[in-house]
Formats: structure tokens, C-alpha cells, sequence
């Protein structure tokens, strides 16, 4: 038998019981219960990076910028999400901006690396600081110079002293960072200024 | 015999069972799982084309800017999705940069590869992989054909300012085998090192 739905739209409430609706084309028609993502974050598999005010680098093993990395024994992807980026200090003609990239890392990052501003989980309980699998950075030693893979942001000269800018995006889980990789902002040219660069990485712990 | 839904939230817990949500007019309440394209990306399905500082030209059979093919025989479909493009040098004559398409069947002559192109999913095998092949560079057979324009280039951009386009074009073009699509520029071609761009795409099986 098949399993039917009903053309049109009706006037319900709560608790009652009715057919799902389709359209004139008999297309199911659907609405959103809740945001995108709300239903990771409320099961606590959606987390944040924020880098504040960082010279960031292009990319290099000796990295400073907003990166995250998924340890080799993680037992999950990260599913890429939402970010944002500004350039906030001198942006001098040479800078050209932001770019996302990614390289292997098979050990935790050297040099006493340095923990983003402020990284967890996006149910902004007191569990979220530092929760998840993968670990956020904004200053460490790297094995591998990350491939540039999507420029993200286009910094001028002038913008220290005119206009607005905050540039940001959604990734929707296009890119998909496997154990033992990392995920990083980068510089694209040359290196941001001295406390130039803020920035938010956002993802989902998606298990194997 | 109709398939029914119960109007209205609930709160229950893992395991329980209970019949699916409809809105007050009858509409299937549904969430997403996951970002909308991490299951194909988590399925290797998703590809990337990515091109540093190049001197993007008009539509051209000598193309120059960021051009993905989909080689004849290749079995499979490019839906397009996120894209970005930055103009990063003064290029005062161009107007912007449009999307195109034009028929391909032969690998593009004189042709440099992308500055990095491969899997979304970003491992070890990522790099080059993918039925579609990336180019910055390469001889077509037919000047593109544009059908979207993505941006408009002002000529103060280089100095003053901050810009990146970017747009998700969520499967609304679908390059067939044999073809190919690009980035191209408005009027005139953007000047040297001067545009970084990047297409992305789901291979989905003919």
C-alpha cells in the first residue's frame, strides 16, 4: 500500500492528528522545526573556535592563526560550518588576506602551543570550555605548510581608517577534515599585523 | 490510506517512539542532521577547484581564471555549489565576473592545472581526485557562454576597502559530461596576479 499524503494546506493544533501535506505537484511539503544546526548543538556535537587580535600567518609550520586539528584517535570528522574574519590593525597594501587550508598532523602541535581565545561546545552550558575532541590553537609548531583550498576574505588599505567590514560565510559540512588533520585560517601573501586578525571557526563532531 | 503526523512539538528521549510532526497547516516539521552538504562531502562527493592570483580573461577560447571540465564518458554530473572570488590587483576596465559554460570534448590544450583542486574530504587522497579536472589556464574548443554574473569590480577596490564574494549556487547549474564552466571576467580581463577564486561542486552519477 502506499503510504499517502494530502494536497493542501489545513488549520491544526496541537495534539491533533493529520495526513502530511503535499503540494499541487504532490511534492511533501515541509517546514524547519528549528535553525540549521540546532539540532547538533543541542546534542552538543557543534563547537567554536575564536581567535582574537592574532598576527596571523601565511601558511608555514611555525603557525599563529585560528586552526583546529582532529587527533588521529578522535573517532570523528569535523563537518566544517560557519566562520567569520576581520582585519582590524594596519592592513597594509602587501596584505592581501584570508585564506582556509588544511594539512596533515599526525601528533599534537609543538612549541607549547597556545589555545584559541576561547573554543568548545556551541550548548554555551558550563561544559562547553575546551570540550570535544578536536582542540583549537592560535600559536603552535605544525608538521606540514597547509594547502591553501578557499580564499575567505580580501583585506584593502584603506579599511583600517574607512568603511565596515566583517566578512563571513557558511560552509554548510562542504569540506570534511578526517583524523589526523588540521584546519586552518591563514594568511594569504603575507602575514596580518601584529594583533590584526579575529576570527571564529565553527564545526560538527560527526562519528565514524 | 493516509499516512498521519501529529500537530504540534514534543519532548521525549533517545529511543522513544512517536509519530512524525506536522505544522499547524499540516506541513512536515523536519530538521537537519548535519550542514546541507556533509553527507556527500563525507561521502567523497564533493570537489574543489581553487585558483590563486590569475589574470581572469573575457570569455575566451584562451581561458585564463578558473575552469573545471567534465570529461565526456566521465559517468557523472557536476552540481554546483559554494564559490568565492576576490579581485585583489587595480584592474580598472573590469566590470565584474560572470559564471559560464561551453561544450568540451577534448582535454583543453596548453592547459596549467588549478592552484590546488581535489576532495572536500581533505585526507591524503584528496588532492587531483574527482571525475572533473581543474584548470587555471587552458585552450577550449568555444568561448564560454555566461550566465550568471557573480560580481561587479570597482576600480578603487585594490585601495580602499574589503571584499570577498561569495554566493552558494546550491545545484542551480548542472555541468553535464562534455562541458565545462568558469570564471570569467566583464568587458575587460582583470589585470596581472589579479583575481583568487574558488568553485565547488557535487559529481553526482548520470
Amino acid at each position: 500500500m502506499l503510504d499517502e499524503i494530502r494536497v493542501g494546506p489545513i488549520v491544526s493544533s496541537d495534539g491533533a492528528v493529520n495526513p502530511g501535506r503535499a503540494d499541487k505537484n504532490g511534492n511533501e511539503v515541509i517546514t524547519p522545526g528549528h535553525g540549521s544546526y540546532a539540532e547538533g548543538v543541542n546534542r552538543k556535537r557543534v563547537y567554536f573556535s575564536y581567535v582574537a587580535a592574532v598576527a596571523a600567518t601565511v601558511p608555514a609550520t611555525t603557525f599563529v592563526g585560528n586552526f583546529v586539528w582532529n587527533p588521529p584517535d578522535s573517532g570523528v570528522v569535523l563537518s566544517m560550518l560557519k566562520w567569520t574574519s576581520q582585519i582590524q590593525v594596519g592592513a597594509a597594501a602587501a596584505e592581501l588576506g584570508i585564506s582556509l587550508a588544511y594539512s596533515a598532523q599526525s601528533i599534537l602541535p609543538t612549541s607549547t602551543p597556545v589555545d584559541a581565545d576561547a573554543s568548545g561546545s556551541c550548548f554555551l552550558g558550563a561544559g562547553s570550555p575546551q570540550s570535544g575532541r578536536a582542540k583549537a590553537y592560535k600559536d603552535a609548531d605544525i608538521q606540514v605548510i597547509p594547502t591553501p583550498i578557499m580564499n575567505l576574505h580580501h583585506i584593502c588599505a584603506g579599511i583600517k581608517t574607512t568603511g565596515v567590514e566583517l566578512v563571513q560565510g557558511d560552509f554548510k559540512g562542504l569540506w570534511t577534515i578526517p583524523p589526523g588533520y588540521l584546519i586552518a585560517m591563514a594568511a594569504y601573501v603575507n602575514a596580518i599585523d601584529a594583533a590584526g586578525h579575529t576570527s571564529t571557526l565553527t564545526w560538527e563532531e560527526i562519528d565514524i | 490510506m493516509l499516512s498521519e503526523k501529529r500537530t504540534g512539538p514534543i519532548v521525549t528521549l533517545d529511543g522513544a517512539v512517536n509519530p512524525a510532526r506536522s505544522s499547524k497547516t499540516g506541513a512536515s516539521v523536519v530538521t537537519q542532521a548535519h550542514g546541507a552538504y556533509a553527507e556527500g562531502s563525507i561521502r567523497k562527493n564533493m570537489f574543489y577547484s581553487y585558483c590563486a592570483a590569475r589574470a581572469t580573461s573575457v570569455p575566451n577560447t584562451s581561458q585564463i581564471g578558473n575552469i573545471v571540465w567534465n570529461p565526456p564518458g566521465s559517468g557523472v554530473n557536476l552540481s554546483m555549489l559554494l564559490w568565492t572570488a576576490q579581485i585583489q590587483v587595480t584592474s580598472a576596465t573590469t566590470l565584474g565576473i560572470t559564471i559560464g559554460y561551453t561544450a568540451q570534448a577534448i582535454t583543453p590544450t596548453t592547459a596549467t592545472v588549478a592552484d590546488a583542486s581535489g576532495c572536500c574530504y581533505l585526507d591524503a587522497a584528496s588532492p587531483s581526485s574527482g571525475k572533473a579536472k581543474a584548470y587555471a589556464i587552458g585552450t577550449l574548443l568555444v568561448a564560454p557562454t555566461p550566465v550568471m554574473n557573480l560580481f561587479h569590480n570597482t576600480v578603487a577596490i585594490s585601495a580602499t576597502g574589503v571584499d570577498q564574494m561569495a554566493g552558494d549556487l546550491e545545484g542551480l547549474f548542472t555541468i553535464p559530461p562534455g562541458y565545462a564552466v568558469a570564471l570569467s571576467a566583464i568587458t575587460a580581463a582583470v589585470a596581472a596576479v589579479g583575481m583568487t577564486s574558488t568553485l565547488t561542486w557535487e559529481e553526482i552519477p548520470v
